[in-house]
């Protein structure tokens, strides 16, 4: 499949010779491209409704953003990057649909920039039922363990840290500055559960309990109280909360939490997108005419887009300034304002840029066949955040870190001393 | 509109029938829906239950808690899954379901776990369920609990109840729709003809019946049509035959009236001969009166004779002469007693006269009786008694005749005892002496006066004939005045009939006929 294509891709490397065949070359792709027939097509499918949707369309920005700029390039081999994309609505059987209709119907090169625990933890036995046709995941939004480890960890390739790390970071920085009576906020799914595991082993690593839990359902509204949720973990007298949810949610919690005058620090993990939390607590905060950004704590497994000495940060801006992309219209929500700046689509700018190298290292990037190889064995990738990213036929996690960001003046900072939550 | 009796009674019947039918059908089903439903939940429950166990056990032994609980939040969602929890061997819960945090009971459930899989459980603020629990690697690596909730399945029971209801109500429904429409279809024909029965009581034969169907209301309908069609004919006909009888009725009254006329006429007919009677009876007194005169002037003779006591012995040559005329004397007196004899006939024949007029006036109250179209019966009857009377008149006539001569006779006697008298007078003197023979002579003088009385009895008692006649014809009258008056009933008792007769005309021309 894709041969000739691939020969006139494999002529743009060669020399100036062969300009004006290019030019005609490049006339054809576009007419190829209006029928999708030779695009490099990855596909989507994400929450771009519900509670959860400023997760799915800022990581689709983020990447899509990219993806322009690469295509207005020219390509990857002179092949565009489309994306095809469904909404899952953050819930794991429209997931699971999603998946099968871009495999089979869309026959998509490869999944790309899923989002969630409960959505991907479901759709990867689906992987394994179509290994013929090399299909790999890449660079879940999420940090669950079940696409890190046997027997799905072979189709699917990370970025980011897993929330087993994320959460090991935080009970850690809890512990050194004497906040040893942990209790747990968190989505009741893989999602959270997985939140929970990683602070329970390393409590369990110190000898310690968790010393209270409580849950909320995946979808649960800013608008509802989670008071109940509040007064269960407040009577336990915790010392630190490591909430483990969707930002709709953890607001809420952080709301009725501050409003009950309870000011204990509140951790929460990447997932939650920070921005979109920040923004409901300093929207209600204003109306209320209350504080609820005080005594926060993000962890992130990308750095901060404030930090501007970083080539990624400096490129990522200046991606989302001249290429921002909407999703099309028929799965944006006309009610969801963007973001400019965002964690969340800073990690998809990455998950494109990385995603862009290795297509870029493939000979023929529509050969699913030595897809796996790419990504595998050809060393390191910079992606311009001073750590570089590398895979290995054992190590499907690109990077390990995890930066830890606070409220400051009405925006993330990242945390220079944890001493200021001492007890 | 009036509701029929029979309609309320059959939709009724129907209604309650229904009612019950529906009622024990939805008892009986509702329990067996219950029972049923909640065996299913808890099969499901231990199904679900299994089903996690048997996956879960290379899961549960790699200790990926977020796998777990993806299988978990799988199962979570199937309907009437309240919970479910996951407890590894050290019996610590390492995946769940629930909000806001794990209920407390659960840790009563994990303690006893392996004693038994089902169990009843009410978790603080979250509900009742029903915890069906499975062993995960025959408990070698943890234990699934599976939490039915109570309320879902009572729900689902009861909204599966409700459905059953609302089916039987609308069934019921529709019975009542069909038992009504029936009900009528079968009332309303009836109805009506109870209706046209009702006009046709009233006196209306023009009332119509419009209902047509082949069943056996249309066959009611049908024969109160017939019914209402031969009452207009009969009735027709009664009011024709009315007017006839009133016409008759008219005429017997007539005929009644003339039939008093009639009697009234022999009325004063049969007093005419009462007075006849009367009249001839007065004469018969007189003769009596005569006749006791007669005696008195012998009695007187004899007492004249016994005052010629001188010349009695002078006598006895007279005496002959004296027997003589006392013979002719006996001999006038002898026809005299003849004559009262014939007298003695008459009367009888009078007496038969009176029987015959007696049989007559039988007759005539026997004809009086048949009165009706023989008023001319009594002009032949009122001709015999007629007859009858002149009969009587010339019988009379006779009698009087017969008295005359008598009278004569008498005065015979008289002028013969004159001359008698003359000779006693020429021999005073000679019979003074005479006194015994005189003696003899006055009391042969006084043998003849009871002779005389009792001429004057036979003239007495016809006069007493004659009286009876004029009873009898006074009873004639009294029957005449009867029979008048039974006429006059008649009369009445047809007037009556001739008003009955107007009066069943009246009622029957009320009754409105067809034309």
């Amino acid at each position: 499949m894709g041969r000739p294509l691939g020969q006139s891709g494999n002529a743009a490397l060669r020399p100036k010779l062969f300009r004006r065949k290019i030019l005609i070359a490049a006339a054809l792709l576009l007419l190829f491209s209006a029928a999708d027939a030779e695009d490099l097509v990855v596909g989507v499918s994400a929450a771009f409704s519900g509670p959860s949707r400023g997760l799915g369309i800022e990581l689709y920005r983020g990447s899509i953003s990219y993806f322009e700029m690469i295509n207005r390039q020219g390509g990857v081999h002179g092949k565009r990057i489309s994306v095809k994309a469904y909404d899952d609505g953050y819930e794991p059987d429209s997931a699971i649909q999603n998946t099968i209709r871009l495999i089979e119907k869309d026959d998509v090169l490869l999944l790309f920039d899923y989002v969630g625990t409960p959505t991907v933890t479901r759709v990867l036995p689906l992987l394994p039922q179509y290994r013929d046709r090399d299909l790999f995941l890449f660079f879940p939004f999420t940090g669950a363990q079940p696409q890190r480890q046997a027997p799905y960890d072979k189709y699917v390739f990370n970025l980011r840290a897993s929330y087993r790390e994320e959460t090991q970071g935080l009970v850690n920085h809890f512990l050194e500055i004497g906040r040893k009576r942990i209790a747990v906020f968190y989505q009741i799914d893989a999602y959270g559960r997985s939140g929970w595991d990683g602070v329970k082993r390393t409590l369990a690593e110190h000898g310690l309990k968790m010393v209270a839990e409580a849950t909320y359902r995946r979808g649960t509204p800013f608008s509802e109280s989670l008071q109940k949720q509040v007064d269960i973990l407040k009577n336990a007298g915790p010392d630190a909360i490591v909430s483990v949810g969707s930002y709709a949610a953890c607001a809420a919690f952080i709301r009725d939490a501050r409003n009950s005058g309870w000011n204990v620090p509140i951790a929460n993990v990447s997932f939650v997108g920070s921005e979109n939390l920040l923004n409901l607590l300093l929207e209600s905060g204003a109306k209320a005419g209350k504080n609820y950004t005080q005594n926060l704590i993000n962890s992130q497994v990308v750095p901060s887009y404030e930090d501007t000495r970083l080539a990624a940060v400096r490129e990522y801006r200046d991606v989302m300034k001249r290429f921002s992309q909407m999703p099309p219209a028929h799965l944006m929500d006309p009610g969801y304002k963007p973001l400019p700046y965002s964690f969340v689509s800073f990690e998809g700018f990455l998950n494109a840029k990385l995603l862009v190298e290795i297509l870029r290292r493939m000979e023929n990037p529509l050969d699913r066949k030595s897809l796996r190889d790419a990504v595998e064995s050809t060393g390191e990738f910079d992606l311009g955040i001073e750590t570089p990213v590398s895979f290995g036929p054992e190590k499907h996690q690109g990077l390990d870190t995890v930066y830890y960001s606070t409220v400051e003046n009405g925006s993330f900072h990242p945390i220079k001393d944890w001493n200021r939550w001492k007890q | 509109m009036r509701i029929s009796r029979l309609f309320l009674k059959t939709v009724f019947s129907i209604i309650f029938l229904l009612a019950i039918f529906a009622l024990s059908t939805m008892l009986y089903f509702s329990r067996q829906l219950r029972i049923r439903m909640i065996g299913e939940f808890e099969s499901k429950g231990k199904a679900i239950a299994d089903s996690i166990a048997n996956s879960g056990g290379e899961v549960l032994l790699s200790r990926d808690a977020s796998t777990i609980q993806a299988v978990v939040d799988q199962y979570g969602e199937i309907d009437g899954v309240g919970y479910v929890f996951v407890v590894d061997v050290d019996h610590e819960i390492i995946a769940h379901t629930f909000v806001p945090a794990v209920p407390p009971e659960t840790s009563l459930i994990i303690q006893e776990q392996a004693s038994t899989d089902r169990r009843d459980i009410r978790m603080s603020g979250q509900g009742d369920y029903v915890d069906i629990s499975a062993p995960i690697l025959a408990g070698a690596a943890g234990y699934v609990h599976v939490g039915m909730d109570r309320g879902v399945i009572q729900n689902q029971v009861k909204s599966a109840i409700q459905d059953e209801a609302s089916l039987m109500v609308v069934l019921f429904l529709i019975g009542i729709l069909v038992a009504y429409l029936l009900a009528r279809s079968i009332t309303r024909p009836i109805q009506a003809a109870a209706r046209a029965a009702e006009a046709v009581a009233g006196g209306d034969l023009n009332v119509k019946i419009d209902v047509v169907s082949k069943d056996e209301t249309g066959q009611l309908s049908e024969s109160v049509r017939t019914m209402i069609r031969n009452l207009n004919s009969v009735v027709g006909q009664v009011q024709k035959a009315g007017i006839q009888v009133l016409s008759m009725a008219t005429k017997i009254s007539a005929t009644s009236k003339d039939q008093e006329a009639a009697v009234n006429d022999f009325r004063v007919f049969t007093t005419e001969v009462s007075a006849t009677a009367r009249a001839i009876s007065a004469t018969s007194s007189e003769l009596a009166q005569t006749m006791m005169e007669v005696s008195r002037v012998a009695s007187e003779t004899g007492e004249l004779a016994g005052t010629g006591k001188s010349g009695l012995h002078s006598m006895e040559t007279y005496m002959h002469q004296l027997v003589a005329a006392s013979q002719a004397i006996s001999s006038y007196f002898a026809e005299l007693n003849e004559k009262a004899e014939k007298v003695n006939t008459m009367v009888t024949a009078i007496t038969k006269v009176a029987d015959q007029t007696n049989l007559l006036s039988l007759n005539a109250s026997i004809e009086a009786e048949k009165a009706g179209q023989y008023g001319l019966g009594f002009g032949v009857v009122a001709e015999e008694i007629r007859r009858l009377a002149d009969q009587t008149a010339v019988s009379s006539l006779e009698i009087e005749k017969t008295v005359a001569e008598m009278r004569s006779a008498v005065s015979k006697g008289v002028r013969s005892t004159e001359d008698f008298s003359q000779s006693v007078e020429k021999s005073a003197e000679r019979i003074t002496n005479l006194g015994a023979q005189l003696s003899l002579i006055i009391e042969k003088v006084e043998t003849l006066t009871p002779r005389f009385e009792s001429a004057s009895d036979s003239t007495q008692s016809q006069a007493e004939a004659a009286q009876q006649i004029s009873e009898s014809m006074f009873h004639l009258n009294e029957a005449a005045q009867k029979t008048a008056a039974t006429v006059d009933e008649f009369r009445q008792i047809t007037e009556q009939l001739h008003q009955a007769v107007r009066g069943l005309q009246q009622e029957v021309s009320r009754i409105k006929v067809r034309n």
